[in-house]
């Protein structure tokens, strides 16, 4: 079962078919890890010789922290050899789709740097989506400015949403540019040598159980492939140990020890019994199951490039910079 | 009313959840709103996607005459319910609810949750059915993000380019300053022309049923700042979370919001300093082959060192926010692996609160 083989070998295989796509989009709920993934395949492609922008919809400069960065801006910025960083914000997308459709920088500006125009454009359903998605796309497929995009997309509930867009514009409009890009972004999205999604979750029972039908619902709805999940946070393996005799430990302090990285032995027990449980019960069920790769848990957390060097580094050893 | 707020994956769900149960068992008549919940919460809580929007009574023990009621968020359930009070007839408000916009917007217009999620205590405010409401707040980014969503959904419905849109084609052109046929071409490329014509048709009767909605219950910014309403910064020790914590309380206190209290969850304690590598080292040799004790010995050391640096990113937390806000009550929640599951593993949980410092 790949979750109880050696972390290393299934990183760097799944890694090895992800370097070929042309973009990755990386999901799950909230808070399980979604930057950190989309930081880790950045690094790691960028050491393959790809040349790699790691795009985020995140608010924040988390992304550019983890990859030695200060800020993310707008346009790509250079975050180390291959590796490119960037915000992409819905209304500065819109502004470029506007251009691009209408051939004129001016009549764009005159239009879209008018702040109540922004706001409308924020209520026309989906356009911030489709605009998002529609950038994200021109960057991998159609401009083929980088080898790989990874991006790092909104949670799952969300994410369903933003790659249905497509398909939603076939049905409701039924001529000009629009359905004509998306039926483009829609081959893309269904072609799994060019579009492979990436999903992490978290090593528990219920977690699990809803990053399975949310795989489900990627393929049957979107019609993406799954390329990989990763198991964020999954604790080290370890034998649980007795305390020694007295003698040896006249103080306890052993023995304390012990007892704390007995609990950690246990849980992370407990956790390999989730993933095992839950991959049994796919393929029992005849879902197909992606290949798994867990992630080991950062005690310390991740605060910038040197966390995630470090774990890269237990995950491909052999590649470490 | 209780806010809890906070960076996404702390267990802010959990958190509300554990609040509202705790005041319950005091006695008060509690209603704690979920928006997202995990499953497994969601199911200690006894709620079911289907039912979204209704109120459902907890399953728990209770003493006196305290309860406990959950609800999961369904934006369309509160936009259906304005909808049908404040449309001018019953045929206004079928015309709105039936336009295929409506979904769209109910369910994914930037901002639509935030806003049900107001107006839905709005609305329970008012109604005043129960002692507490405790509000889970969406997973939004930020602070400023989850405050302002609900005014980006006003700002569309009374701004000068709608009303290009909804047929006040010179007077919102007026105010933009740009030739009102260029901001209709412009659009029209990216939308197409029949779809602008149906958004502006919609954008006018809908703007009509939430102003008469905002009328009546008055703006969200005073509910927020009232007496009755506190909030509760749920945030984990990993240093991002402490900074974008402090990032929230910032803007809560130039928004005028009263924080309550902040919880710092899955705390880890101090862990004192490893013993002597050899004491270790010999404890192990009983227990394990010679071939693998070297490994072995260095993987119990990693964990242990681990362990270590989480407690003490714990206290530096707490150090942190205490720091920054003296008066501000801080509680300790400790990491608790598996998470709750059950009503009776957040009752477990209720008790686990405890106080920096204490």
């Amino acid at each position: 079962m790949a979750v109880s083989s050696a972390p290393a070998s299934g990183f760097g295989a799944v890694l090895d078919a992800l370097a070929q796509r042309q973009l990755l989009v990386v999901s799950g709920k909230g808070g399980v890890g979604r930057t950190t993934v989309a930081a880790l395949l950045g690094l790691s492609l960028a050491r393959r010789g790809r040349r790699v922008l790691v795009a985020t919809v995140g608010l924040d400069d988390r992304l550019a922290w983890m990859l030695g960065h200060r800020t993310l801006s707008e346009t790509p910025s250079v975050a180390g050899p291959g590796l490119f960083v960037q915000r992409v914000v819905p209304t500065v997308c819109v502004r470029e789709y506007g251009t691009m459709v209408l051939r004129s920088e001016r009549i764009a500006g005159a239009v879209f740097d008018s702040a109540p125009i922004r706001r409308l454009v924020r209520a026309v359903p989906g356009l911030d989506d489709f605009a998002v998605l529609g950038k994200i796309w021109h960057e991998a497929v159609r401009a083929r400015s980088f080898d790989v995009v990874v991006f790092d997309g909104p949670a799952t509930g969300h994410l369903r949403y933003t790659l249905g867009i497509p398909q939603a514009i076939l049905k409701a409009v039924r001529v000009g540019p629009l359905p004509r890009e998306a039926q483009a972004m829609q081959a893309s999205l269904e072609d799994p040598m060019v579009t492979q999604a990436v999903l992490v979750g978290l090593p528990d029972r219920w977690p699990l159980t809803e990053l399975g039908e949310m795989a489900a619902s990627l393929r049957s709805e979107s019609r993406v492939h799954i390329g990989g999940i990763f198991v964020n946070g999954t604790w080290p393996e370890l034998p649980a140990f007795q305390a020694g005799p007295p003698a040896l430990d006249p103080d306890g302090q052993v023995a304390r020890m012990l007892a704390a990285t007995n609990v950690v032995a246990q849980q992370a027990a407990r956790q390999r019994g989730h993933v095992e449980t839950w991959l049994a019960g796919e393929q029992e069920a005849g879902r197909r199951v992606p290949p798994v790769v867990p992630l080991p848990w950062r005690f310390q957390g991740f605060a910038g490039l040197a966390d995630v060097e470090d774990v890269l580094a237990t995950l491909e050893p052999r590649r470490a910079a | 009313m209780l806010l809890c707020v906070g960076p996404g994956g702390v267990g802010k769900t959990t958190c509300a959840a554990a609040l509202a149960l705790g005041a319950a068992r005091q006695g008060k008549r509690v209603l704690v709103v979920t928006i997202d919940p995990s499953r497994r919460l969601a199911q200690a809580l006894g709620q079911d996607r289907a039912r979204a929007g209704e109120e459902l009574p907890v399953p728990l023990p209770l003493e006196g005459k305290g309860s406990l009621h959950a609800l999961l968020l369904a934006p369309d359930v509160v936009f259906d319910r304005i909808v049908r009070a404040y449309a001018e007839t019953p045929a206004a408000a079928r015309q709105i609810t039936q336009n295929p916009i409506y979904r769209a917007i109910a369910e994914n217009l930037g901002g639509a949750l935030e806003y049900a999620a107001m107006a839905q205590l709005q609305i329970l405010h008012a109604e005043r059915r129960y002692d507490l409401i405790v509000l889970d707040t969406p997973p939004t980014a930020n602070a400023i993000d989850f405050l302002s969503a609900p005014e980006r959904i006003h700002e569309v419905v009374t701004n000068p380019a709608t009303r290009i849109l909804t047929g006040g084609g010179k007077l919102g052109a007026r105010l933009l300053g740009v030739g009102n046929g260029v901001v209709l071409k412009a659009l029209g490329a990216i939308g197409g022309g029949e779809f602008l014509a149906e958004l502006g048709a919609f954008l006018r009767d809908f703007s009509g049923v939430l102003s008469a909605f905002q009328q009546r219950a008055g703006d969200f910014s005073t509910l927020l700042t009232s007496p009755d309403t506190g909030v509760v910064l749920a945030t984990s020790a990993s240093p991002l979370s402490v900074r974008e914590g402090l990032d929230f309380l910032r803007v809560l206190h130039e928004r005028g919001l009263r924080v309550d209290s902040v919880v710092l969850n899955r705390v880890l304690p101090p862990f004192p300093p490893p013993p002597p590598t050899e004491a270790v080292q010999a404890t192990l040799a009983e227990q394990v082959e010679p071939a693998v004790l070297e490994d072995t010995l260095q993987r119990v050391l990693g964990v242990y060192a681990g362990l270590r640096v989480q407690g003490e990113q714990s206290v530096a937390a707490g150090q942190a926010l205490t720091a920054a806000y003296p008066r501000l009550p801080l509680w300790l929640l400790p990491l608790r692996d598996p998470a709750p599951t059950s009503v009776a593993d957040l009752a477990e949980l209720v008790a686990q609160f405890v106080r920096w410092g204490s």
